[in-house]
């Protein structure tokens, strides 16, 4: 099968998951015979061609920018840019179609493309599509300023000949609520650990080290539990329970966290690591015993703590989140309800080896090896990339008319912020 | 039998407290004969405004306003979110106005939606959006109520004139002869509809009647400036029983259209069609009408009434007129005649009918 595959970023320009696990299907993908062409940004990196991937496609270079230091109607601009439409984009995406003339085009991560004007242009032309996702981005498409826009996002969801692919059933709740329809098109496959690790030797606590290793990693926020991870550390100290220690690795909110780490007295147990590796990262993982993943309900699917139960690093998480729809509680995650109390009666409950820690590592280990390799879920991804092929096309427009639609898109999204200025 | 819906939107809504002229009206006298002209037809017109109501207004034929979701600069560019599933029932959408922004919104989801798009202009322009995308080219269709107006459009589309529109059911002569009694004009009171030609053309001795509300005040002072020593009566609050009366009380209506106002502003479009001449023709009353923009060609002169370039000429015809040097009932009558052959409801659905056939057969999806 002849597949056009569009993603924001693409390694080794990356800056999470998303366009990580991109580049492992499209890996999957061409391993298995397909025909696979990538179409993504400029890259922010000085990069050398590569065959098989276009980076033509626009930018708007906005991640993990504070929106709170800029005035609304910047704000607003950029968001029309980066969510809704940007005709150049647009234009470049129907010169892929017509050079590539694929059969299916498989959408990831459209944040900061114009992600409605794409995939608004894959609906008037009534291409087949496949759209994996791992985030909202149906719903940012259809969010400017904050507010979102049930009706473009109704509207964009009956014109798409598409199935989607997404990584939990609270990320389809939550695109749906901001009007997107699914109806039937929509199927839950799990996010994956790529390369499934061999396993190897290791210890857990108390016989490996004398505390208790805890780790967690990512952006480092409150969204993410992070401010929880650090209140869960000083309710054990304040309890007499020191044989712990916290590492957080990642990027975020670094100043916040060492003065809090400061002000909590928290330094002795709790190090801020840094950002790392991927690869270098998941390595470290067999070094820990427990992964903290307090997030909030509107994580949809991290792959953090999949990569360590696939060491055997078990994960206590909220009860609400993506992940936590995948995982059994006891048998190869621990859930919480979302809080640092909750958090701290979970530790605290394994320094009180109430867990049994090694065998509900084993589960976890167990878990990623039956369900969530790259191979299953490709699986997935390749019958779904075979029934959207025959999805009905109902007036496919054409070309020309579809750049026009996003060029009027564009000029009346700026008119009106124009009109708000 | 499956009815054939088609979608009307303007963006102004056709009740008490929205309409504003010509543009407005047309496209309900469209709908009525597009529902005359074919029994399988069901017409939805459609405006943002408040408040956000259906109405039927006869049998198939409903006038969907709807709430505000995005509030626009003037009310000539409100959008709403529920256009949407208006737009999505239908079989065949025609967007009236082409450079407003409810007007282009509906023109994008419509195309969106794979709907066949007529597009019929009345000049009213509120953004320039049309200048950085050139979309006219989306359109399948436009209609042009006029020649003129079809000169005026750059696109390069097809195109078809379609003159007329003007309810001739409602607007016709009286059953029984009535007295004529004054001259009439009818419109919006700006700067290129021209009364102020029309006063300082007025013989001194002739009345004359100005139907219409001000839409700009300066305008208007200076009208009321020029008609002060003169028998120059104002309606504002006219509805629609009143204004039939009015028409056929006149020896004629007089539409003075002007390029270039009474300041040296310049109107390349003043008259895209000019329905009130029509509606007066439809009343049996001659149209005198000048020789700006579109205006010439409804009017045959000196046989449904007279096209005019000088005041001295508007004088000299009106003068005629009231005298009787003319007979206003015997032109009236050739006036109606023309009107109900090329003009009226009837006719004009018929013929919009046609287009819209064309275009979905085009499009393949005709039933």
């Amino acid at each position: 099968m002849r597949i056009l595959t569009v993603s924001n970023l693409y390694p080794p320009d990356v800056i999470g998951g998303y366009e990580l696990a991109c580049h492992q299907m499209t890996r999957e993908l061409r391993a298995r015979g397909h025909d696979v062409h990538v179409l993504t940004t400029w890259p922010r990196l000085p990069l050398r061609d590569e065959p098989g991937v276009e980076r033509s496609l626009r930018l708007v270079d906005w991640y993990m920018r504070p929106h709170d230091a800029v005035p609304s109607d910047v704000t607003r601009l950029i968001d029309l840019r980066a969510n809704v439409i940007d005709a150049a984009n647009v234009g470049v995406l129907l010169r892929a179609i017509s050079q590539v003339e694929p059969d299916v085009v498989y959408l990831w991560n459209l944040n900061f493309l114009g992600a409605y004007g794409l995939a608004g242009a894959l609906a008037h032309l009534q291409v087949p599509v496949v759209w994996h996702l791992m985030d909202a981005v149906p719903r940012s498409a259809v969010t400017v300023g904050g507010q979102v826009s049930s009706s473009a996002g109704r509207l964009l969801s009956r014109r798409l000949r598409a199935l989607y692919l997404a990584c939990s059933q609270r990320l389809v709740d939550e695109i749906e609520h901001g009007g997107f329809r699914f109806g039937e098109a929509v199927r839950v496959v799990p996010n994956w650990v790529d390369p499934f690790p061999q396993d190897r030797e290791r210890d857990t606590w108390p016989v490996a080290a004398p505390r208790l290793r805890l780790v967690s990693a990512g952006q480092l926020a409150p969204h993410k539990g992070l401010d929880l991870v650090l209140e869960m550390a000083g309710r054990l100290l304040a309890a007499g329970r020191t044989a712990f220690s916290v590492d957080l690795y990642g990027n975020g909110m670094l100043d916040h966290y060492r003065r809090m780490i400061l002000d909590h007295e928290l330094a002795d147990h709790v190090r801020l690591m840094g950002a790392i590796p991927q690869d270098e990262l998941v390595e470290r993982l067999w070094d820990y015993d427990v992964f903290l993943f307090p997030t909030w309900s509107r994580e949809p699917f991290a792959f953090a703590p999949l990569e360590a139960a696939a060491r055997r690093c078990v994960s206590i998480m909220s009860r609400d989140c993506g992940n936590a729809e995948w995982g059994v509680d006891g048998v190869d995650v621990l859930k919480i309800d979302r809080g640092a109390g909750a958090l701290a009666a979970a530790v605290g409950g394994i320094l009180d080896r109430k867990v049994d820690l090694s065998r509900l590592g084993q589960g976890a280990r167990r878990a990623v090896e039956n369900s969530f390799t790259i191979d299953r879920v490709a699986d997935s991804v390749e019958e779904a990339l075979t029934d959207a092929r025959a999805l009905r096309a109902a007036r496919p427009g054409r070309p020309e008319e579809t750049y026009h639609l996003a060029r009027l898109t564009e000029a009346l999204a700026f008119d009106w912020a124009d009109q708000n200025r | 039998m499956r009815s054939t819906r088609v979608a009307v939107v303007a963006p102004l809504h056709f009740g008490p407290g929205a309409y504003v002229g010509g543009g407005e009206r047309y496209p309900l006298n469209l709908a009525r004969g597009l529902v005359a002209a074919d029994p399988s037809v069901r017409v939805d017109l459609v405006a943002v405004g408040r408040p956000a109501r259906v109405e039927a207004l006869q049998p198939r034929l409903a006038v969907h306003v709807l709430e505000v979701t995005l509030p626009g600069r003037n009310e000539f560019d409100h959008v709403a979110s529920s256009l949407v599933d208006v737009l999505e029932a239908s079989d065949v959408v025609h967007v009236h106005q082409a450079f407003t922004r409810p007007s282009q919104v509906a023109l994008l989801v419509a195309k969106f939606l794979g709907k066949p798009v007529v597009l019929t202009d009345h000049g009213a322009m509120t953004n320039t959006v049309e200048q950085v995308s050139g979309y006219l080219d989306l359109v399948d269709l436009v209609i042009c109520q006029s020649r003129f107006a079809a000169s005026q459009l750059r696109s390069a589309g097809r195109r078809v004139v379609v003159p007329g529109g003007v309810d001739d059911h409602f607007f016709r002569p009286a059953e029984k002869p009535t007295s004529r009694r004054h001259v009439l004009f009818v419109g919006r009171l700006l700067p290129h509809k021209g009364v102020d030609r029309l006063i300082s053309a007025l013989p001194p001795d002739l009345p004359l009647v100005v139907v219409g509300r001000p839409y700009e005040q300066r305008y208007a002072r200076y009208v009321h400036a020029l008609a002060a020593t003169r028998d120059i009566r104002f309606v504002e609050d006219a509805d629609d029983l009143a204004l039939r009366s009015l028409y056929r009380q006149a020896w004629a209506t007089v539409l003075p259209s002007v390029h270039r106002d009474a300041w040296g502003g310049v109107y390349p479009a003043p008259e895209l069609m000019g329905l009130t001449a029509l509606e007066s023709m439809a009343s049996g009353t001659p149209a005198v009408v000048s020789d700006a923009a579109a205006l010439p060609e409804f009017v045959r002169d000196g046989e449904t009434g007279f096209v005019f370039g000088s005041l001295s000429e508007l004088r000299e015809r009106l003068q005629a007129l009231a005298s009787g040097a003319v007979d206003p009932d015997a032109m009236g009558r050739r006036a109606l005649g023309v009107v109900r052959a090329e003009y009226g409801l009837g006719v004009v659905g018929v013929r919009m009918w046609a287009a819209y056939t064309t275009i979905r057969e085009r499009a393949g999806c005709a039933s």
